[in-house]
């Protein structure tokens, strides 16, 4: 059941409800790896729940072997088995793994189980991994390419995703472990609006699909070729259905996505994010960026006030002073994260990100995880997903609340604005 | 609280009050693999070491003192103990060499000598602020060295601890422990406990073990070294990780353990049993939905199966490592618990006759396991003889013959001393 409650221009926010729970849209779905998050044990996963936290992501191709489907059904089930049986946990089982495409378009290559998956499963093979999954919502295979294919390869892929749509719902009739949960199915098409569109009808209105998936984006195109594609498909797509992206996901582009009215999300930014040892610390509204704003101002005006008073050698070592804490605040930092491996913050008592409240904030300093980047300790990628997973969380929530507030266009140009301002001015500097 | 020659204490220090015996985790570089401070802290860990040479190394012990401490670094409210860093230098590091005046190596940022005095390493782990510090030792391997060799380190050990005492800044606030040295010679180790004993140290260490020595040495050593030590003061057999070799030395009056066995072992997806081990990446576990231990009760046994564990584990996945370390924690703490419970409750031998008897089903006790009990006063009872002199790791029948992967390297008694060399190797 999807039922949108707001719209403000084509983005909306709405409310999907499944029989285990709910997630507000626009949302994002938490990327799991054969149903565990990359670093986070249960016990610091659950308390994410409070930024927001509802709706995980599954690959059901990691359930075709090791473990197989008979293990998982033996087991009680995907969500007994991988203990994601929490009450209020969405689980959406896709057919594919956002981590396989980095968010930058190119095939990864450390987790590449896509080639050995996609050569042996068939949509009865699928069906089966999904009903031992037992998710609340689930993604029908598709014939995933990426946007620069040749045509008549983007042809075929269109040919067959409208066709395993077919099979898996057939095959899903045999399940009644599937009876509950809603199918959604994929659009794809690579590039080429023609055959997006084609796919669209082709998939629009089939008995039994209550939802879309935009498969095969995030590999290569660009943001306007993105935008056309995004917007010829739902022009396609019955108007109160949930739409989700997947493989799309750094703000600016959730932004966009959410500006065309897309619901939801799959992504491995994240991942990226914390893999590469960034911690968020982009603002989350205006009024926190402006106070912060404020507050570098009043900084900058009082060591400015200092070196004007002192003699010439407490002005120097004032200047240093401020060029220190420049440093420090500027160094390994862009407009929406800082880098935990610079040495700027070897020293730097403050959270993550102050005024954050997840755990990691709450209990450990910058100093702290830079060293345990350094040291190569697993720890520090546990910290930073902590803290990356809540802020984007808590980012969603905002852009829900400037939706149904009706000032989702002031709060994206607002965002956008701020990225320019930091590429001309701040990071300029640097 | 005695039972035989086991006890059960209370250890005060400045940030915490410790129970013992206890198992204490390594947190090398400032974090037990992959597990947060809280975490540890949840998980009933009343101390944490920290390696000294590693700290030094990065992030440094003047910026650690900058930051406040250790404990304040990291983030940790309880215990705290570093070592001296000389072993880590002499195992790690190549052409390493000891002096009267300390042990010189290389750098190995940029490979000029270094001097690493008893001075020193105090004045180092001064500045990290552990609750427990330890003295710098002349350590030789126990398996590798002449007889020679042996009298000169045990004499020059106890010429150190006078300048270890000498140095120590802070004895109001971080307890120094001598570490008692000898190798496997009985006189030397004498000669070495009365010396040590003679400068009344707050607590004291058993060291040059855990260095590939047959057990039945072992066992010997850890014996006379307990019997030699004054009663009212702690005794820590230093890199003791292996559950069944703890059972044992505080059956003998020791009360204080570290080691990264439980944390290493468990990055090669094996988890800690009452039975001994369970060696997840076998095929065996695929479709068994047992917990890890069905006593255990911990965050990863009470959601998660051996079924699922197992592939997580045979594809070496963080995650995986991160629940079973998380487990083999919580497996050590318990151990623990119930070592101090059933000395408090006049129990003790009957807990080791049990304990023993689940890890060798079959009866066939090592022959080290039958002569320390009765070294304690423990009578074992039946044994299957001619088990001769096991390795004390995996007495799971299927597994038997401990975890391939890590024999190397655990083949003593794991620890932190091994530690250090594993956790760079198998990093
Ligand atoms: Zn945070
Ligand atoms: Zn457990």
């Amino acid at each position: 059941m999807f039922a949108v409650s707001h719209r403000d221009g084509d983005a909306r926010s709405g409310e999907l409800s499944t029989p285990n729970g709910t997630i507000a849209t626009p949302g994002l779905l938490v990327y799991t790896h054969r149903g565990g998050s990359m670093n986070l044990t249960p016990d610091m996963l659950e308390p994410l729940r409070a930024a927001g936290l509802q709706g995980l992501q599954l690959d059901v191709l990691q359930f075709l072997n090791q473990p197989t489907p008979g293990v998982l059904s033996g087991g009680g089930g995907g969500r007994k088995f991988l203990a994601l049986d929490a009450p209020g946990t969405v689980l959406v089982a896709t057919g594919r793994d956002p981590a396989i495409y980095e968010y930058t378009g190119a095939m990864r290559q450390a987790t590449n189980e896509w080639a050995s998956g996609a050569a042996t499963v068939t949509p009865e093979r699928y069906v089966e991994a999904l009903a031992a999954v037992r998710p609340d919502v689930w993604v029908a295979l598709s014939d995933d390419v990426p946007s620069d294919s040749r045509t008549d390869r983007a042809a075929k892929s269109v040919d067959r995703t409208a066709a395993w749509l077919g099979a898996c719902l057939a095959a899903a009739q045999q399940q009644p472990g599937l009876a509950a949960a809603a199918a959604w199915a994929v659009v794809q098409g690579a590039q080429y609006q023609h055959e997006r569109q084609r796919c669209a009808e082709a998939v629009a209105g089939q008995p039994g699909v209550s939802g879309y998936v935009l498969g095969g984006l995030g590999t290569g195109e660009s943001p306007e070729q993105r935008q056309q594609i995004v917007q010829a498909v739902l022009q396609r797509l019955p108007a109160g259905a949930p739409r989700m992206l997947s493989s799309v996901g750094t703000p600016e582009e959730i932004l966009e996505a959410v500006a065309q009215g897309i619901d939801l999300f799959d992504t491995a930014y994240l991942l990226d994010v914390t893999n590469g040892g960034y911690a968020l610390a982009f603002p989350l509204s205006q009024e926190a960026d402006e106070a912060e704003q404020q507050r570098r101002q009043q900084q900058q005006r009082g060591s400015a006030a200092e070196a004007a008073v002192g003699a010439a050698a407490v002005a120097a070592a004032a200047a240093a002073g401020v060029v220190g804490k420049r440093a420090a605040d500027e160094c390994g930092r862009d407009d929406s994260k800082i880098n935990l491996w610079a040495l700027a913050y070897r020293t730097d008592r403050r959270p993550l990100l102050p005024g954050c409240t997840c755990f990691a904030c709450a209990n450990h300093t910058r100093a702290y995880v830079h060293h345990l980047l350094q040291t190569h300790e697993m720890t520090g990628q546990v910290l930073l997903e902590v803290h990356n997973t809540h802020h984007y969380l808590r980012f969603f929530a905002e852009v829900r609340k400037a939706i149904a507030a009706g000032r989702f266009a002031a709060y994206r140009d607002w965002f956008l604005q701020r990225r320019q301002r930091w590429l001309v001015g701040e990071g300029g500097r640097q | 609280m005695q039972c035989g020659r086991a006890r059960a204490a209370r250890m005060t220090l400045p940030h915490y009050v410790c129970e013992t015996p206890m198992f204490m985790p390594v947190g090398t570089q400032g974090s037990v693999k992959g597990l947060t401070s809280r975490q540890l802290e949840e998980l009933g860990c009343q101390v944490v070491l920290g390696n000294t040479y590693h700290l030094e190394n990065r992030p440094g012990s003047e910026l650690v003192a900058e930051m406040g401490g250790l404990h304040s670094f990291i983030n940790w409210p309880r215990g705290m103990l570093t070592d001296s860093g000389g072993f880590q230098m002499v195992s790690l590091l190549h052409l390493a060499d000891i002096t009267e005046e300390g042990v010189t190596f290389q750098s190995p940022t940029d490979g000029r000598r270094m001097l690493l005095t008893p001075e020193h390493s105090i004045q180092v782990q001064n500045r990290l602020g552990a609750d427990i510090i330890m003295a710098l030792d002349d350590v030789v391997p126990s398996t590798a060295a002449d007889d020679a060799r042996f009298e000169e380190a045990t004499h020059r050990t106890t010429r150190w601890i006078d300048r270890c005492i000498a140095a120590h800044g802070r004895p109001t606030e971080q307890n120094l422990f001598a570490i008692v040295q000898g190798g496997l010679d009985e006189r030397l180790r004498d000669i070495s406990l009365k010396g040590l004993v003679a400068r009344g140290t707050p607590g004291y260490a058993i060291g040059g073990l855990a260095g590939g020595e047959d057990k039945r040495s072992f066992v010997k050593v850890v014996s006379q070294c307990t019997a030699g030590l004054p009663d009212g003061k702690p005794r820590y057999v230093m890199g003791i990780g292996y559950p069944l070799d703890i059972v044992i030395c505080s059956a003998l009056g020791a009360d204080m353990y570290d080691s990264v066995y439980p944390t290493r072992t468990a990055r090669f997806g094996v988890a800690l049993v009452p039975e001994g081990v369970l060696k997840l990446k076998n095929a065996q576990f695929a479709a068994d939905y047992r917990p890890l231990d069905e006593e255990c009760g911990c965050m990863v046994c009470r959601r998660y199966s051996r079924a699922f564990l197992h592939p997580l584990a045979a594809k070496g996945l963080p995650f995986a490592t991160n629940l079973i370390t998380y487990h083999n924690i919580a497996y050590m703490m318990r151990l623990s618990q119930q070592i101090r419970d059933a000395i408090k409750e006049q129990r003790y031998p009957a807990f080791v006759r049990d304990y023993v008897a689940r890890q060798f089903p079959a009866g066939d006790y090592p022959e080290w396991v039958v002569e320390s009990c009765r070294l304690a006063g423990i009578e074992l009872g039946s044994s299957g003889g001619g088990a001769g002199d096991g390795k004390a790791a995996a007495a799971d029948g299927s597994a038997a013959a401990a975890d391939g992967s890590a024999a190397g390297a655990a083949a003593a008694a794991g620890g932190s001393r091994q530690g250090g060399a594993a956790a760079d190797g198998a990093g």
